[in-house]
């Protein structure tokens, strides 16, 4: 007797689902074993996330001002995605488009722009993702250079880029040397919702999500991007232009993860200074992950990490447990889903001989 | 030399092995005899690999045995397959390019520490001596023509100790010439008292060496003939899975299979050439470089006309793919002249030429004809992209129009499929050829490339695309007809150019050319040389 696995000949998305949820069943048991061992009350902490993030205002504040810029990031990785293009460098795009941003509310005369402002900085944020998204899609088209290795490399590189106008000519002289640029003028800023801190940001990123989908599902565009993804050589044999569209990808994933750096400091900072993302461009590879790049299932996705994002925030607070708790959980996650792709494609049977 | 009285090396009983949704071996039962060529027939999907697979401990079996000279055994890999003495020789050769004969021989074997060369050297000579194989150790494997690569397989066999030799299609690859080669390595094989399990499609072969005859149809075994016994008539009804005996004329005929469809009145033939047709497209000189950068088209000319299927023999792998790929504007040529209705072409696209109204089916029909995740309408979409297609409003994908699109072709092409939103990965070869050949036929205007059109097709699907094929020529276009079928060629083409190490050897009509002279010219002789004393 033993067991094995069998190939299925129907994969259904139900069935994808069901393994989604299951996994990240186990990963929350897994996450209960962690908590005991730091000897919190698992049941009790769980007890307590439901309540503070679901059922107070407050927590569901919280959880939609993560969820913008996890959607903004899921769909970026995701467009690069079903391309079969991995977009490690959204984490640096992000922070492009903040440099760039930035740039706009303190070169720009708000008096003189008035409300334009805003949109001007929003096109300079594509600008800037966009810009530093394509350069690892001309090294990939024209090189053949691996994406995944120049994408992660330059994050660390516009995180420094940050740091050193952070650390120089921006840095605001009334900060007491905290590296913190001025504040941006009111006309340079999202809108909130009523009292709350959700901001327009939010709109914008759904827009984002719908816009994608739409590329993805109706567009010429779309379908070509798809075709190659499922196979490069029919596609070029095809008379798709596969080296343009790398590039042009590359520069609309890393556009929309510019988006996202425009979304956050805009609505929720007013100025730039350093730890925006709280490696929410990675993140967004788990978000797209979980959502096999669907664009509308990272909604749900970037939802569920948000989730995490907020619950992890408010143990830290309760309990005095690490921001490390986050990043913990996103493992598990990750680790159980990847483990759990099997189960889509083949099912387990005992053999009885 | 009949073989009936020779001990049985061989037992399967009542084999049988499922796959989700597939019972690909249903009871299979078959002996093989000591010094016997012993052939397993039937269409692609009739469970032979499979089979082949089980007897070479590539796949365990769900039920029955597998007797070695009485003996109950049970494989669970190739390795204990061989040690029974059995290996198999399959059609993808499975060697180290940049390394010797004696090198890709003992790869993987057992040894000491530190290779006595000088001796592996000389026992694989003694070897190639015996069954007279003409193998040289010490050779580069890329050096070797395909013909001496399929040897050094057959050796590497030998020298693991194979009585019993499985041979999985291994004329498809194979020159005429060479063909003959290996039907002597066999017979010398079989006097030595090693027993074969031979794989082939073509009749004339199997009816020439095979002692017996084992048809499969939809993983059963339809009958075991001694050859003597039967006629190719009688074994492709069985293939077809008839198992009633057709030994009448009039059956016979109708069967669709390969040896009887040249005396079938409706194939469309070639329409008697008076006069010159007008030159579509045509090649001076044209050069090209593979993909590693190695000259490969070494000047190649040829005339594609309008309402004529230009046939081009050859073996594998001198030129044929790089040439419909720069004719699809895929790959660019380095010198020489490309002119299309007159027009010369320097920057070649792959849009352009679709443009132009040129339709390619290309050889690797997994690997470039169809995107096999996407769903059969989708792949109408392919080589479709230029907005004035009306699956297109503007830049947007006019789907209630394209999914119509799909049913009517998958109708009109007797694609069998639940519906055109069924993934193409899910179709069978001959189903996926078919929305292929719809897509390409139903666009190009001027020409269209077939590359291998029918290679691994069954009898059925075979006949479906050399019909619609030769309606295509009939509706004027200049066709390119690659395929190393000669049979095949001889049929449809109205001229047949043979190509080899890059160059046109020589280009006959129909009425001209013979099965043994475009086999010398398959292996380099010009025209002249060819013909016949």
């Amino acid at each position: 007797m033993r067991f094995f696995f069998e190939k299925r000949t129907d994969t259904t998305p139900l069935g994808h689902t069901t393994t989604i949820i299951g996994a990240v069943v186990l990963a929350l048991v897994f996450g209960a074993g962690f908590l005991a061992t730091v000897g919190v009350d698992p049941l009790e902490a769980y007890t307590l996330v439901v309540e503070e993030v679901f059922l107070s205002s407050y927590g569901w504040q919280d959880l939609l001002v993560k969820f913008t810029p996890l959607l903004f990031m899921g769909c970026a990785v995701a467009l690069a995605a079903q391309m079969r293009l991995w977009n490690i460098g959204a984490e640096g795009q992000f922070h492009m488009g903040t440099v760039f941003v930035t740039w706009g509310s303190l070169h720009l005369n708000p008096d003189t722009w008035g409300w334009s402002l805003l949109l001007v900085m929003g096109l300079l944020a594509i600008a800037g993702g966009g810009l530093w998204g394509s350069i690892p899609g001309v090294l990939k088209a024209r090189f053949g250079v691996n994406e995944i290795i120049t994408s992660l490399l330059l994050n660390y590189v516009a995180v420094a880029w940050v740091d050193q106008h952070l650390f120089g000519s921006w840095r605001d002289p009334a900060s007491n040397n905290f590296p913190i640029t001025r504040e941006f003028a009111d006309v340079a800023r999202l809108p909130s919702f009523g009292n709350t801190s959700v901001h327009f940001g939010l709109i914008l990123a759904l827009v984002v999500a719908v816009v994608v989908a739409w590329v993805l599902l109706k567009t010429k565009l779309g379908f070509q991007i798809q075709l190659t993804g499922d196979n490069p050589d029919a596609a070029g044999y095809a008379g798709v232009n596969g080296r343009l569209l790398i590039i042009l990808v590359f520069a609309f994933s890393g556009a929309i993860a510019g988006l996202a750096g425009f979304s956050e400091v805009t609505g929720i900072h007013y100025r730039l200074q350093q730890n925006i993302s709280i490696g929410y461009g990675y993140t967004g590879i788990i978000v797209a992950w979980l959502a096999r790049n669907h664009p509308l299932g990272i909604l749900l996705s970037a939802l569920f990490m948000a989730v995490i994002f907020v619950s992890a925030e408010m143990l830290q607070i309760e309990y005095g447990l690490p921001i490390a708790m986050v990043y913990l959980y996103q493992g598990v996650i990750l680790f159980t889903v990847l483990g759990s792709e099997i189960f889509t494609e083949y099912k387990l049977r005992l053999r009885t001989a | 030399m009949s073989t009936a009285s020779a001990p049985t090396v061989l037992e399967l009983r009542e084999i049988t092995k499922r796959f989700p949704g597939v019972l690909a071996n249903d009871h299979i039962n078959l002996d093989l005899r000591e010094g016997e060529i012993h052939t397993i027939l039937g269409e692609n999907g009739a469970g032979k690999s499979t089979l082949m697979s089980i007897i070479a401990g590539l796949y365990t079996p769900d039920e029955g045995e597998i007797r070695i000279r009485g003996q109950v055994v049970q494989f669970s890999t190739p390795r204990e397959a061989i040690s029974q003495g059995i290996g198999m020789v399959f059609q993808h050769f499975m060697l180290v390019r940049n390394h010797t004969v004696a090198e890709n021989i003992i790869l993987g074997l057992p040894g000491s520490a530190v290779l006595d060369l000088e001796k592996i050297h000389q026992e694989i000579q003694e070897l190639s001596d015996r069954y007279d194989l003409h193998v040289d150790p010490e050779r580069n494997i890329h050096e070797l023509s395909v013909g001496e690569q399929q040897r050094v397989e057959i050796v590497k066999v030998l020298y693991r100790g194979a009585r019993l030799l499985i041979l999985d299609e291994p004329t498809a690859v194979l020159t005429p010439q060479e063909s003959e080669a290996l039907y002597r390595i066999m017979r010398n094989l079989t006097q030595q008292e090693h027993s074969i399990l031979f794989i082939s499609h073509k009749m004339k072969e199997v009816m020439a060496l095979s002692d017996r005859v084992t048809v499969l149809n939809q993983g059963r075994v339809m009958a075991t003939l001694q050859r003597e016994d039967t006629s190719p008539e009688q074994l492709a009804a069985f293939m077809l899975g008839h198992t009633t005996n057709p030994t009448t004329d009039a059956e016979a005929n109708e069967l669709p299979c390969t040896e009887v469809v040249e005396e079938e009145a409706d194939v469309p033939t070639a329409p008697e050439a008076v006069t010159v047709n007008p030159t579509i497209l045509e090649l001076r000189d044209v050069h090209a470089v593979n993909d590693l950068g190695h000259p490969v088209l070494k000047g190649i000319s040829l005339e594609l006309r309008e309402n004529e299927i230009l046939g081009m023999a050859g073996v594998s792998g001198n030129g044929q793919r790089e040439l419909t790929e720069v004719l699809a504007g895929l790959r660019t040529y380095t010198s020489g002249t490309y002119l299309f209705e007159q027009t010369p072409l320097q920057r070649l696209n792959v849009e352009q030429m679709i443009n132009r109204g040129v339709g390619y089916i290309p050889e690797d029909r997994k690997k470039f004809g169809v995107a096999a995740g996407l769903t059969i309408a989708q792949n109408f979409l392919l080589r479709n992209f230029g907005n004035s297609n009306f699956f297109w409003k503007r830049f947007l994908i006019n789907r209630g129009a394209l999914q119509r699109y799909g049913r009517e072709k998958m109708e009109a092409f007797d694609v069998r499929a639940p519906s055109e939103k069924t993934r193409v990965g899910l179709l069978s070869g001959g189903n996926m050829q078919k929305v292929i050949l719809a897509r390409e036929t139903s666009r190009a205007r001027r020409v269209l490339l077939a590359c291998q059109p029918t290679r691994g097709l069954d009898i059925h699907a075979t006949q479906f695309i050399r019909d619609e094929i030769g309606r295509a020529r009939d509706r004027g276009l200049a066709v390119l007809w690659i395929s190393e079928d000669l049979d095949e060629l001889l049929l449809m083409a109205d001229r047949i150019a043979v190509i080899f190490d890059g160059h046109i050897v020589g280009t006959l009509s129909r009425q001209e050319a013979t099965v043994e002279q475009i086999g010398r010219m398959m292996t380099g002789m010009t025209l002249e040389t060819a013909v016949p004393a």
